[in-house]
C-alpha cells in the first residue's frame, strides 16, 4: 500500500515537473492577455503570461514585454522586447516600442544602430524616432539627417514632425537667455534679472525687500552715522541681499534654460511614443 | 525506519506543493476572468465575478475586489443576492480605506441584517457622519433585544469629534495664540505668541525711538512672517484635524463595539 502511494505521488511530481518546463502553446491566450490589458486587469495579465507552462516563443516574449510595459516595468519590458528576433512578425512593434522605452530610460544611443538597420515598411516612423533620439542626444547634425524623411502628410506622424522642427529651431536657431545679462540687470536694478528670467513676482518682491532694507539702512545712517552698529547690521544685511539677488538672477536664467531643455526633452519623449499606437496597429 | 521517514518527508513536500497551488488566488482570479472572457452565460459570469472578487479579497486587493463586484450583472440576480453583492462591495471599499465610496452604497445595501448595520455604523463613523452612524450602531447592539450597554454607546457618541471650522480658526488666529488653542496645539501657540510679541515689540521700540522706517518697514517684514505664517499654520492644523479625527473615532468605536458584543466578534461577523 505504502509503495503504491509512493509511486502515485512520484508520478504526480514527475508530471508536475514536465508541465512546468513549458509544453503549452500560448495560442488564444495571447488574445486573452490582450483582453486583460485592455480592461485594465494588468496584474491578471502578468500572472497569465508568466505562467511557466507556456512554451518559449516570440509571441510569448512579446506579450510578456507588452504586459511589463503596461505595468510601467520599463527595464524588464526593454530586456524582453530586445530578445525578439528580426524574423519575427512582432519585430517592428518590439523595435519601435523598445526604442521609446530606451529613450524613457535615458538611453538615447544604443537603439540608433538597430533603427538604422531596419528596412521595413515603417520608414517615416523610423525617421521620427531617429530625429527624436538626435534631439535628446543634442546632436543637430543627426537630427537634420533624420528629418529628411519627414513628409508631414501622415496624420499620426505630422504632429511629432512639426513639434520636433519647432524644438530644433528653438534650440539651435534662436538666441537663448543669458545668465550674465540677468546678473548685470539685477546689479543695476535689483530684481530686474529675475523679471528677465520670467519670474516677475520674485523680481518685484526682491526689489521691494532690498528697497526696504536699504531704506532702514539709510535711516540709521542719517540718524546714527555710518560707524554705529545699528547702521552696520542692516547695511550688511542689505549688501548680502543685493549680492544674493545678483547671484539668484544668474541662477534663475540658468534654471530657466535647463527647465526649457527638460520641457523640450519631455515633449520629444512624448512625441517619440504617441504615434506608435496609431502607426503600429 | 529510514524509508518511512523518507516517505513521510516526500508526502509532506508534495502536499505542500499541491496545497500552495490550491491557495494560488491570483491564478484562480485569472481563470475566473477567463470564464467571463469566454462569453459564459450571465449566471456563470456573475458567479465567476463574485468568486474572483473573493480571490482578490484573499490577496488583500480590496479596491480591485470591490471593482470586480461592481461588474456583476445585477439584473440577473435575486434581490437577496443583489443585497449580498452590494454588501460585499461596501465591505471591500471599507477594507480598502475608501470610506466615502463605501458610504455611497449604504442606501442600496439596506439594513436587513446585523452585519449590514455594523458595517454601516463603522463606515459612517470613519466617514465622519456621526449622527447617522449612531443610529446604525444602536440598532446593531440592540439586535437581539435591549442592550444593557446602550447608554454607554450613546454617551460615547456624544463625545464625537466636532469638525473644526477653518474660518473660525483663521478669525481666532488674528489674536495669537487663540487659533492654536482652538486647534489644541498649546505649545506651538505659546511659541507663536512669543514670536508675534517679539515682532510687535520690535515695531513699538523702533517707533518710540524715532526710527519710523525701521519700525514700519522692518516690522512689516517681520510680522509678514510671524503673523501671516500663524494664519497659514492654523488653516493647516484644521485640515489635519478634520482628516484624522474621524479615523481615530472610528477605531475607538470599533473597539467599543467589539467590547460590547464580545460574544460574536465583529470582525468575524463582517466577513461572514
Amino acid at each position: 500500500m505504502k509503495r503504491f502511494l509512493l509511486i502515485l505521488l512520484l508520478s504526480a511530481a514527475t508530471a508536475e515537473l514536465a508541465f512546468a518546463q513549458g509544453t503549452k502553446f500560448l495560442g488564444s491566450d495571447f488574445e486573452f492577455a490582450d483582453y486583460l490589458i485592455e480592461n485594465d486587469l494588468k496584474l491578471d495579465a502578468r500572472k497569465l503570461v508568466w505562467n511557466p507552462e507556456y512554451m518559449e516563443s516570440d509571441s510569448l516574449l512579446f506579450v510578456r514585454g507588452w504586459v511589463e510595459y503596461q505595468l510601467k516595468e520599463l527595464e524588464k519590458a526593454q530586456d524582453l522586447l530586445a530578445l525578439i528576433p528580426e524574423t519575427s512578425a512582432f519585430y517592428p512593434k518590439a523595435l519601435f516600442y523598445g526604442t521609446a522605452i530606451s529613450a524613457h530610460l535615458g538611453d538615447y544611443s544604443s537603439p540608433v544602430k538597430r533603427l538604422e538597420e531596419y528596412s521595413g515598411p515603417y520608414a517615416e516612423l523610423k525617421g521620427v524616432q531617429l530625429a527624436g533620439l538626435a534631439l535628446l542626444r543634442d546632436d543637430p547634425e543627426a537630427f537634420r539627417s533624420a528629418a529628411q524623411s519627414f513628409t508631414y502628410s501622415d496624420y499620426a506622424l505630422s504632429g511629432p514632425e512639426k513639434e520636433f522642427d519647432a524644438i530644433y529651431k528653438s534650440r539651435y536657431e534662436s538666441r537663448r537667455k543669458s545668465p550674465w545679462l540677468a546678473a548685470a540687470a539685477s546689479a543695476v536694478v535689483p530684481g530686474l534679472g529675475k523679471i528677465y528670467a520670467g519670474k516677475t513676482g520674485e523680481g518685484i518682491s526682491s526689489l521691494l525687500l532690498i528697497g526696504a532694507t536699504g531704506a532702514i539702512t539709510a535711516e540709521h545712517w542719517v540718524k546714527d552715522g555710518i560707524s554705529d552698529w545699528k547702521t552696520i547690521v542692516p547695511l550688511l544685511f542689505t549688501a548680502a541681499l543685493y549680492i544674493g539677488n545678483i547671484y539668484g538672477s544668474y541662477m534663475s536664467v540658468s534654471i530657466y534654460n535647463s527647465d526649457l531643455r527638460n520641457a523640450q526633452n519631455t515633449a520629444v519623449l512624448y512625441n517619440v511614443h504617441i504615434p506608435l499606437r496609431s502607426v503600429l496597429k | 525506519m529510514l524509508k518511512t521517514r523518507l516517505f513521510c518527508i516526500m508526502c509532506i513536500s508534495l502536499c505542500a506543493l499541491y496545497s500552495s497551488r490550491a491557495q494560488d488566488w491570483e491564478s484562480m482570479a485569472v481563470e475566473l476572468e477567463r470564464t467571463v472572457w469566454n462569453g459564459a452565460s450571465i449566471e456563470e459570469t456573475n458567479d465567476a465575478l463574485i468568486r474572483k472578487a473573493a480571490c482578490y479579497g484573499r490577496l488583500g486587493r480590496y479596491a480591485d475586489a470591490s471593482a470586480t463586484l461592481g461588474r456583476v450583472r445585477m439584473f440577473a440576480l435575486e434581490s437577496e443576492e443583489q443585497g449580498q453583492v452590494l454588501y460585499g462591495q461596501e465591505l471591500y471599499w471599507f477594507m480598502s480605506g475608501d470610506f466615502g465610496q463605501a458610504a455611497t452604497l449604504i442606501g442600496e445595501v439596506g439594513d436587513g441584517s446585523r452585519e449590514a448595520l455594523l458595517l454601516h455604523a463603522l463606515v459612517l463613523a470613519y466617514a465622519g457622519k456621526y449622527d447617522e452612524s449612531e443610529i446604525y450602531a444602536a440598532r446593531f447592539v440592540s439586535w437581539d433585544g435591549p442592550c444593557p450597554r446602550l447608554g454607554e454607546l450613546l454617551k460615547f457618541y456624544e463625545g464625537h469629534p466636532r469638525p473644526r471650522k477653518a474660518s473660525a480658526a483663521m478669525a481666532l488666529a488674528f489674536v495669537p495664540p487663540l487659533g492654536h488653542f482652538y486647534n489644541g496645539a498649546y505649545g506651538e501657540g505659546l511659541l507663536s505668541l512669543g514670536l508675534n510679541g517679539g515682532a510687535a515689540a520690535f515695531v513699538v521700540a523702533n517707533l518710540l525711538g524715532g526710527y519710523w522706517v525701521t519700525g514700519i518697514v522692518g516690522g512689516g517684514i517681520l510680522l509678514n512672517y510671524t503673523f501671516m505664517g500663524n494664519q497659514e499654520r492654523n488653516a493647516a492644523l484644521v485640515r489635519q484635524h478634520n482628516a484624522q479625527d474621524p479615523l481615530a473615532f472610528g477605531d475607538a468605536l470599533r473597539n467599543l463595539l467589539q467590547d460590547i458584543t464580545s460574544d460574536i466578534g465583529i470582525d468575524k461577523l463582517l466577513v461572514k
